[in-house]
């Protein structure tokens, strides 16, 4: 076992890592259900792998591969998944570069955002994202069509999100 | 937006037909903007489903955060996932198999390992999406965890919640049973409690609440606290120990007490127990209603805290009068020629002269101690079921101040009576208010009035300057 040092600043890049290398198999797997489970297989991958890892080296470069490869092996053994990107796609989408900013600056800028959305479709993000609550679910309690409150939700996140990219952008 | 912008989300939501997803990978893998797009959106989505894990923004937090630096320090990203990578950790290291078993589940929705009703729990990180169960510990602990949750049985007498809520009941030997936070230890002292943790980007919260005897809390760099039956606490900070910070017995750390998988339905309608005694769940949600975006605000900055309260409590005492004043002024009707002003003379001066020779240096008082200028909003996290889990508060500005504590209003209302004795005074002579008729007597007390017109008048104009 290597020294607690070592081992603690392992520990403490794959924690740092965790919510960029979730968005990135997210990207790859076309936000499968199973994301969370493959997340967990990477940090085993990595946990075991760790002595190959080059502290003087991104640590995320690193793990992107590693999660790359997890996908691919992950796609071979899953024929019932729906959505597969090709490999041609796959290898492009997984070289493409980690964006190294914080998650924070994006939250303040989020923050700030969703200050500025009328109170109601505030509480429908809200709710959506962070109350378990499917779209149906909540469409019924709108007394909306499910396709109706999709479609909003989706304009909805565009404009956050264009209103996000404003806001990092100035700061 | 585009129409591929519509097909990314679509893809995101997972609702894009097979023939929408073959036209949406041919244009991903030509377009680089449709790509990068693509990358902010999942960004976007990530950012949103952890939002909740900041508790008690205010501006305050927000101006500081927006001006921080863009660097983050190895420790500095603690969230949920840290949680969760140090107990995976943990998992390499504890290979026991404990005798903690599920006795009862309600819509039980696991991802990733399933447990069913009667097995035991393994030593590995489990992750409740929806429902409730009910575990029982050797050590004669029974815990409801409720979802979403993240957590991990580690013994037979300890479990680490690393996101989620709880309840344990330990009827076993003082100090058996705990339970591991991402910010400490809480050590069971023959008692029942609720846990909650979440987590933001930079550090872990955790709400305690005591229903029945009393714990200990243990932080990661070996601090002690105890708390009591009906006392509550929010602890806030890393995994790595540094910078715990303990709010005891905060208005916001309100918990239900859920101690079997039955009262996980009938959660809404249970007691809650705080430390003024025990109150309906309609009274809690009425005083974390009623509380103010200033106090929200003014969060870590104690000093701040203290002059607004006493603010707060200047405001309501000249309020009290006013408004007696007021009403009295509503029920007058001119009897004579004597209008409301003369006949309430002696009242109003001693308004004025409480306000210009007082304790209190109105011109310091802020523009937005003596009105309201932001009010609470909630996130509101609920249920499969649209029933409330939980709560989050933010001060949100508004767009027209509101009187609130009246302070403001008040005081112009005083300088408006101020202002019509004065003006009686000038028409009917320096004589007029001179008990014995006296010319000079009576101008003394004029210009004196005149004094404190101006200096009222002071008081609000830096009032109302008074917007940082």
């Amino acid at each position: 076992m290597e020294p607690p040092d070592i081992e603690s600043f392992f520990v403490a890049e794959l924690t740092k890592a965790q919510a960029k290398m979730r968005i990135y198999l997210t990207k790859l797997l076309a936000n499968s259900p199973s994301t969370d489970d493959v997340l967990q297989e990477c940090n085993k991958v990595l946990w075991v792998k760790r002595s190959n890892w080059d502290p003087n080296t991104i640590f995320l470069k690193w793990a992107y591969r590693v999660c790359y490869f997890q996908v691919k092996a992950y796609f071979r053994n899953q024929s019932r998944e729906k959505l597969v990107f090709n490999d041609e796609l796959l290898d492009i989408m997984g070289k493409e570069e980690p964006d190294l900013n914080s998650p924070k600056d994006r939250e303040v800028a989020m923050n700030q955002c969703l200050q500025k959305l009328d109170s109601h479709d505030r509480s429908l993000l809200m709710e959506r994202y962070q109350g378990e609550i499917s779209v149906e679910e909540l469409a019924k309690r709108e007394g909306i069509p499910p396709n109706t409150l999709s479609q909003k939700l989706l304009r909805l996140r565009h404009q956050l999100l264009i209103c996000i990219q404003a806001n990092l952008k100035t700061t | 937006m585009k129409s591929y912008h519509k097909l990314v989300w679509k893809l995101i939501d997972r609702e894009i037909s097979d023939q929408e997803f073959q036209e949406l990978q041919l244009k991903l893998s030509e377009n680089h903007d449709l790509r990068a797009y693509y990358q902010q959106c999942l960004e976007t989505e990530s950012t949103l489903a952890n939002r909740h894990n900041t508790p008690f923004l205010s501006f305050a937090n927000e101006r500081s955060s927006a001006g921080s630096n863009k660097f983050t320090s190895f420790n500095s990203y603690i969230g949920w996932a840290a949680a969760v990578i140090v107990l995976f950790i943990t998992f390499f290291y504890n290979f026991s198999q404990p005798q903690a078993k599920l006795v009862a589940s309600k819509n039980a929705d696991w991802r990733g390992l399933a447990v069913e009703v009667g097995e035991l729990l393994p030593n590995e990180m489990l992750h409740l999406k929806n429902g409730a169960i009910e575990i029982d510990f050797p050590s004669n602990t029974k815990v409801v965890v409720e979802s979403p949750s993240y957590f991990q049985i580690t013994g037979d007498s300890s479990m680490i919640i690393a996101k989620g809520s709880l309840t344990a009941t330990h009827n076993g030997k003082p100090g058996e049973f705990s339970i591991e936070t991402p910010v400490g230890s809480i050590i069971d002292l023959g008692t029942q409690f609720g846990v909650f943790v979440d987590h933001g980007h930079e550090e872990s919260t955790v709400i305690t609440k005591v229903f029945e005897g009393n714990i200990k809390f243990q932080s990661m760099d070996g601090n002690k606290q105890f708390f009591n039956e009906g006392e509550s606490a929010i602890i806030r900070g890393t995994s790595k120990g540094n910078e715990i910070r303990i709010s005891s017995n905060h208005p916001y750390a309100q918990l239900n007490a859920c101690p079997t998988i039955d009262d996980y339905s009938r959660k809404p309608a249970k007691v809650v127990h705080s430390l003024y005694g025990k109150e309906t769940q309609e009274d809690s949600e009425k005083k974390l209603n009623t509380f103010d975006a200033v106090e929200l605000m003014l969060q870590e900055n104690l000093s701040a805290q203290i002059n607004y309260s006493m603010v707060k409590g200047i405001a309501g005492a000249i309020d009290k009068k006013v408004q007696i004043l007021s009403l009295a002024q509503s029920q007058y009707s001119t009897k004579e020629n004597i209008t409301f002003a003369e006949a309430a003379m002696p009242e109003i001066e001693a308004m004025g002269e409480s306000i210009v020779d007082s304790y209190v240096q109105f011109q310091k008082i802020r523009f937005w101690e003596a009105c309201q200028t932001a009010e609470i909003i909630w996130d509101e996290v609920k249920d499969q079921n649209g029933k409330v889990t939980h709560r989050t508060p933010y001060a949100q500005r508004l767009k027209q101040p509101k009187q609130g504590n009246r302070l403001l209003v008040n005081l112009e209302k005083i300088r408006q009576w101020v202002t019509d004795i004065h003006v009686i005074h000038q028409d009917k002579g320096m004589g007029w208010a001179s008990k014995f008729a006296c010319p000079e007597d009576g101008k003394s007390i004029f210009d004196k009035r005149n004094k404190n017109l101006l200096a009222i008048s002071y008081a609000i104009d830096s009032i109302k300057s008074n917007v940082d």
